[in-house]
């Protein structure tokens, strides 16, 4: 079961950090599906979270159809949003990666050069969404 | 009894000490299963108002309401829907820990010994400990639960954890907040900081010179400021419905924490529209402001800095100086 | 809540137990020894007199911290934000207090009963000594029932007086002055007119055995046929002149009467027969009992009215 950790520094709205734990652990296949997410009851007895703020992280999973609440039983992982890769594959991908972020700094680049290089990987050609999309998301919340 | 539709309701409370005021004017409506910060400076009337709402002091002007209840209604039923925690955690120190919760089930229908006694199991506390041995943190844990195990509908909590070391702090919170999940009470808590409220409140009530200053839903009271920074010359671009909370000026920059609409103390917050604050001077950058900065900004203002009608603020409000 | 009550004043009740139990042991010990050797030691007045300060003391100390104790760590605000309404609490509180404060001086008055009687009856062999006599102040006052009406009496002031300056220190001080004021203004002023007192009159100024065995309230020559002075004039009026003239020379007690018949004058003493030891005890308690319900109604309103 996944246990939430909390930046109160952050300045991203804790309901959103949760969603995001959510999605990660997902993604990188801590959470299957029928996994259970823990209950509210729980989260608090582990962070110093407002009770409603829990279920409105669950909610919002739920509406992603990320999980799927359960009258009386919990809340369930469903399925993962993006076809997730088996835990020894992610682990090659990173090895690859943290070799490649060496190459990149031998070859000169900073910091910044290579998150741009990233990025611009990332985003699929020819479109706005993809990587760019969980930075406006963020900023959408700003905006509400 | 039907669920009122405030958990909390107040409307120009006020509590007099002789001819000095701890408490003014005083109106706000906390519907039911909030978790409420309640704000402020030392003396700026805290207390005085969990108090007044506990049923221990009486009010000299204004209304309230309490779970839908009138004021100073002592039934046993009314008192039995109701924790408070003083802010002296007010125990009886020559009793043993069993005999504080002996108390405690002896004047209260609907005790749950089993909490109080899970409780203080968790926390390693004895129930043969004599009250006055016990640590400043372990006698504010018995305090708490105490409230907790009433299994109230509304818990005042003053400074719950004021003085506290950071695990007890920690520990005191969990507690809190699971009972809270058991019960669905509504809670309203003080605190002088204000960093132990941003991720367990989601409302904030604003007390500072015997006032409120604001009072709201969390995420409105988030989305409903701005902080901008920009030249100390210019004017800033605050639209027309909003106000200067407060403005520091360093050197030639300036530092605002700005308001849109009309999100007054004493306003149902629900009834705010959401605010879009469309600030688009280039001279200005808007930031969102933590609630920390929020709560500085209103505790830095006077009350009359706030302008009665549009327009007039335009220039150099509520300067103050940065230190 | 019984419970309630009793844990929170269990250290004063144990207190006021103690000190009882203390001084019962003494007046057991000096009441065996006296009754076994009167010489022992010779009671006065005085020395009883000490055991009139008992109820005030037991009833303030009961009562002083009772209401104000609480403030001393606030723990009022805990108390009165449990499920029970503040006037109810402060009945059970009351109630527990008032039984312990009744009981106590109940208890004690029962042995000074004895105490009194045997210690008495020791000294009855000098003059001047404790006379055991129970309608004279010496014995009244810690004998019967009117302990137990002092001792409520000053249980109900000092609630009274804790509950309005919220101070159990202060409550108990102030306490002790008023107390002994209460009682002497009823003791000098109430209590010889509570029932009518009995008078006798004669010419020789020798008190007969009611007037000895009863509480001599005034005596002086008055003119004959009269029980009391002229109005306008005191007991200590003088009587006609030729009265002295005549007694100057008498030389006998019988020559005193005769100079008496002759002016017109005859000695009256007005006093309070033993007879009503009772009506007086009764009448007295009452008045004190009825204070201690006036304070205890001051105690009920200053704590409804305690905004903290």
């Amino acid at each position: 079961m996944i246990r939430f950790r909390l930046d109160p520094r952050s300045g991203v709205p804790a309901y959103r950090q949760l969603v995001d734990q959510v999605r990660q652990a997902v993604r990188l296949g801590l959470l299957q599906p029928g996994d259970q997410l823990p209950p509210v009851r729980e989260v608090v007895t582990q962070i110093t979270i407002n009770p409603n703020t829990v279920h409105r992280a669950y909610r919002d999973l739920e509406s992603e159809g990320l999980v799927q609440g359960q009258q009386g039983r919990g809340t369930f992982v469903l399925a993962a949003p993006v076809p997730a890769a088996a835990p020894e594959q992610v682990a090659e991908l990173h090895r690859e990666l943290v070799a490649w972020v060496g190459k990149a700094r031998a070859a000169g680049l900073d910091d910044e050069g290579i998150a741009a290089l990233v990025a611009l990987s990332v985003r699929p050609p020819g479109t706005s969404a993809g990587a760019t999309r969980m930075a406006e998301t963020g900023r959408e919340e700003i905006a509400r | 009894m039907s669920t009122p539709a405030a958990a909390v309701e107040t409307l120009g409370l006020g509590k007099r000490y002789g001819h000095a005021w701890a408490l003014q004017d005083c109106s706000f409506r906390l519907p039911p299963g909030r978790i409420a910060g309640l704000v402020g400076p030392n003396g700026a009337g805290k207390s005085t108002l969990l108090r007044m709402l506990a049923g221990i002091s009486t009010p000299s002007a204004g209304e309230m309401s309490v779970l839908g209840w009138p004021a100073g209604t002592q039934s046993t039923e009314t008192l039995a829907c109701i924790g408070y925690l003083d802010q002296d955690r007010p125990l009886y120190r020559g009793f043993r820990v069993s005999e504080m919760l002996r108390f405690g089930r002896e004047l209260n229908p609907r005790w749950d010994d089993t909490r109080a006694r899970r409780h203080l199991d968790d926390l390693a506390i004895s129930p043969r400990s004599r009250i006055g041995r016990l640590s400043g943190g372990q006698q504010a844990q018995v305090a708490l639960t105490m409230c907790l195990a009433k299994r109230p509908e509304l818990l005042l909590l003053d400074e719950p954890v004021a003085a506290l070391d950071p695990l007890a702090r920690d520990d005191l919170m969990h507690i809190l907040l699971q009972s809270v999940v058991d019960d669905g009470a509504t809670v309203l808590l003080s605190s002088h900081a204000v960093a132990d409220l941003a991720t367990v409140c989601d409302y904030v009530i604003i007390l500072s010179a015997s006032r409120v200053q604001l009072a709201g839903d969390l995420d409105h009271v988030l989305a409903s400021h701005r902080m901008l920074l920009g030249p100390a010359a210019a004017a800033p671009p605050v639209p027309a419905d909003g106000a200067v909370v407060s403005s520091v000026t360093t050197g030639r920059q300036t530092t605002m924490i700005v308001r849109a609409g009309q999100l007054i103390a004493g306003q149902p917050a629900s009834a705010q529209p959401p605010a879009g604050l469309p600030i688009a001077d280039p001279a200005w950058e808007v930031v969102e402001p933590t609630l920390d900065e929020i709560v500085l900004a209103y505790l830095r203002h006077r009350p009359q800095d706030l302008p009665q009608r549009p327009g007039r603020w335009a220039r150099g409000a509520a300067p103050v100086e940065a230190r | 809540m019984t419970w309630v009550a009793w844990r929170v004043q269990r250290p004063q009740i144990l207190a006021a137990l103690g000190a009882v139990a203390m001084l019962a042991v003494w007046l057991t010990a000096t009441g065996l020894v006296t009754g076994h050797s009167p010489a022992w030691k010779y009671w006065t007045d005085g020395d009883v007199g000490l055991l009139y300060a008992l109820p005030g003391l037991l009833g303030l100390a009961l009562g002083a911290p009772l209401v104000a104790g609480e403030a001393g760590h606030r723990t009022q605000r805990l108390a009165w934000t449990q499920s029970i309404p503040r006037t109810r609490w402060l009945a059970f509180k009351l109630l527990m207090g008032g039984l312990v404060a009744a009981g106590l001086s109940a208890a004690l008055t029962a042995l000074l009963e004895w105490w009194t009687k045997v210690v008495s009856i020791a000294a009855s062999t000098n003059s001047g000594g404790f006379s055991g006599v129970r309608i004279q102040p010496a014995a009244f006052d810690v004998t019967g029932i009117v302990v137990v009406g002092y001792t409520l009496f000053a249980f109900a002031l000092g609630t009274a007086l804790g509950a309005v300056i919220r101070r159990p220190g202060w409550a108990f001080a102030l306490g002790i002055p008023v107390f002994a004021a209460g009682r002497l203004l009823v003791e000098d002023w109430w209590r010889p007119h509570l029932v009518g007192p009995a008078s006798y009159a004669s010419l020789t100024g020798i008190p007969s055995k009611a007037v000895w065995n009863g509480w001599l309230l005034n005596s002086g020559l008055v003119p004959a046929g009269r029980t009391s002075p002229v109005p306008g004039q005191t007991w200590q009026a003088s009587p006609p002149a030729s009265y002295y003239t005549c007694t100057n020379h008498a030389r006998s007690m019988a020559a005193d009467a005769h100079c008496a018949a002759l002016a017109h004058v005859h000695y009256v003493m007005q006093f309070q027969p033993a007879s009503h030891y009772w009506a007086l005890q009764g009448a007295e308690t009452a008045i004190f009992a009825g204070i201690a319900v006036l304070l205890l109604g001051v105690t009920v309103i200053a704590v409804r009215k305690w905004s903290s």
